[in-house]
């Protein structure tokens, strides 16, 4: 199981590097324990960009900058969620094999799960909610290899809105698990 | 029958008045201007305070006058009478206008300090009722005015009023943007806000210890959601390691002996409960569901909470132990935000119909609810110590204010201006 896994793993990462687009096919992406059913829903993944070969040029000093950075050029790519929901969607999973993929590459970084939940429904719920986003996501990461002492999560619940709006735009960008990077000492 | 006998005795019928939502249709006596349920309440007359020389009345009207008259008209025992413009104020006077009762109140200077005279003057017999002298700094000359009302209070009904206790609430108003919330309290009638944490980070969910000396909420100054208690004047601050994660919506129990709240074991959110000094954590809820917002009932025998377990968040209650669960809520597809009224009899909560969101108020003992309707979203209620108010978060003004409603939906007043404001949480009755 654990070999398979890093085969899947290896196949996003030649493709990516050879800049195809390319998909994981959710019936041989590993499923972490509490998943739903795999369904497709839109969500604003972006293209699939590729995770880069080991790269020295990534300059680990500056954690804010390799953060924009990593999130502009999809090496890291956040779950998107449904209203009211903390199961992982396909491209959820999708997203976050991506992730898994650079973090593999590249051991001297941990990643901090944030749960984010849109503004309908009330604060302390989406405290609660967000923590279940953040957790799903941090699950998915441990299934895919990467060691849980490498991760940290927290819930920012509706506190920090990616997007100002009330329209399904806006609240859909506003649920996620939004991965943020940080320097191991 | 005196007044204050009577006062007594009626006091139970205006409170049932006040809840079935018919208090406004109550006959008022035609010289009343505030008393909602006119009918039932005493007739008082309050003329402007003699002054002494050198105070100025500007200096007595806001400090003072305002938020007197404001106490005794909220009270809802008296109806504050008019008196005839163009006479001198006298209790003859007052007795001709209708009055039962005249407060005379005379203001000095002594040193740096000022000293008021009270004296409740019945206008039957012309004998004084009450008559006490108040002194203090100029600074705080508006808790004299409070402290009056609630004397009045106990005078006439055994109990104090509401107008010593606080509401701790969470504000973006020092900082710009909504990037930082830090908590503040205000007093009941929103006069005194001011901040008492400066984590510089989120700082959510404010809720009084019983005795009043302590706040507890949750922070994320650490990069962690953490519980800390901090006393009301913002000193002695103290972070719980409840020894799990999340650590969100805390509340104390009646007795201040415990607090529950929202813990996180590998991100299954329960309901769980600590010790008030931090020890002796342990989960009270069991269910791969999410669980949130914990509210102990008057008695401290119950606790409710929010759950998904059924699809939707709604209201539970369960024994202050973790069992008994059972469902209270069926109306609306988002329930969240649950307290109890002080007696008990009533759970005042956040209701999401249709996308949106009302405070509801469920009569515990038959579950029949009723909804304050509102504009925008209204959300997360905490009741007065006397059950005559609710306050709660609504952005009906296209920004996240705090507003103080009674019950049955009248007299509604917002209590906050500055930035955007939320998470209100009413004092206990403050020992002073």
């Amino acid at each position: 199981m654990k070999f398979r896994m890093v085969v899947v793993v290896l196949v996003i990462a030649v493709f990516g590097a050879a800049g195809c687009r390319s998909r994981v096919k959710p019936a041989t992406a590993p499923m972490p324990p509490e998943a739903a059913p795999a369904q497709e829903v839109p969500a604003p993944v972006g293209d699939f960009a590729g995770v880069p070969e080991p790269d020295e040029s990534i300059d680990m000093s500056d954690i804010d900058e390799l953060n924009r950075r990593a999130q502009e050029e999809g090496w890291v790519r956040d779950a998107f969620f449904e209203y009211d929901q903390f199961a992982l969607s396909a491209n959820a999973r999708e997203a976050l094999s991506v992730s898994a993929g650079w973090l593999r590459k590249n051991p001297g970084v941990g990643l901090t799960v944030e749960g984010h939940c849109d503004e309908r429904g009330t604060s302390q719920y989406n405290l609660a909610l967000g923590e279940r986003r953040a957790w799903s996501a941090r699950q998915y990461l441990e299934s895919l290899g990467i060691d849980s002492s490498r991760l940290r999560t927290m819930s920012f619940g509706e506190e920090r809105p990616f997007a100002e709006g009330l329209n399904e735009a806006a609240w859909a960008k506003n649920r996620r698990a939004h991965l943020v990077l940080y320097k191991i000492d | 029958m005196t007044i204050r006998s009577f006062v007594r005795a009626i006091l139970p019928i205006a409170a049932a008045l006040a809840l079935t939502g018919n208090a406004t249709a109550q006959t008022q006596v035609g010289v009343d201007i505030y008393g909602r349920s006119g009918a039932q309440s005493i007739r008082i007359a309050i003329p402007f305070p003699t002054l002494a020389q050198p105070v100025a009345a500007a200096s007595v009207h806001e400090p003072f006058f305002s938020p007197l008259t404001r106490a005794i008209a909220y009270s809802e025992i008296f109806g504050i009478v008019a008196l005839p413009p163009g006479k001198a104020p006298s209790p003859a006077v007052a007795k001709e206008a209708g009055a039962q009762l005249y407060l005379d109140l005379a203001i000095s200077l002594s040193g740096a300090n000022y000293v008021v005279e009270a004296r409740l003057i019945d206008v039957g017999s012309g004998s004084a009722q009450l008559a006490r002298r108040y002194s203090s700094s100029p600074a705080a000359l508006t808790r004299i005015a409070h402290t009056i009302a609630n004397d009045l209070l106990v005078h006439f009904t055994g109990k104090p009023g509401v107008f010593l206790t606080q509401i701790a609430f969470v504000s973006t108003r020092d900082t710009s943007g909504q990037r930082v919330k830090e908590v503040y309290v205000m007093d009941w009638d929103g006069s005194n806000q001011r901040r008492i944490t400066s984590h510089k980070s989120l700082s959510l969910a404010p809720c009084w210890s019983p005795d009043g000396n302590r706040i507890v909420y949750t922070s994320f100054g650490r990069g962690s959601t953490d519980m800390y208690v901090v006393s009301r004047d913002g000193s002695s601050r103290q972070r719980i390691d409840s020894g799990v994660a999340l650590n969100t919506s805390p509340t104390y129990s009646p007795d201040g002996s415990r607090i529950a709240f929202v813990g996180s074991q590998k991100g299954n959110t329960d309901i769980w409960v600590i010790d008030a000094d931090g020890k002796n954590a342990r989960r009270l809820t069991n269910d791969s569901s999410i669980e949130s917002t914990p509210a102990w009932s008057s008695n401290g025998r119950e606790i409710s909470f929010t759950s998904s377990r059924s699809g939707t968040p709604q209201i539970y209650v369960m024994d202050a132990e973790g069992t008994s669960v059972r469902r209270i809520s069926f109306d609306g597809e988002w329930n969240d935000d649950a307290v109890w009224s002080p007696d008990g009899e009533l759970i005042a909560y956040t209701s999401g119909v249709k996308g949106f969101y009302q405070i509801r108020i469920m009569n515990v003992a038959t579950q029949k609810t009723w909804i304050i309707a509102g504009t925008g979203s209204n959300e997360q209620p905490s009741w007065a110590p006397d059950g005559r108010s609710i306050v709660f978060q609504s952005n009906r003004s296209g920004k996240w204010q705090i507003y103080r409603v009674k019950p049955d939906g009248t007299d509604i007043v917002q209590l906050t201006n500055a930035g955007e404001n939320t998470a209100p949480d009413w004092s206990w009755r403050i020992k002073q």
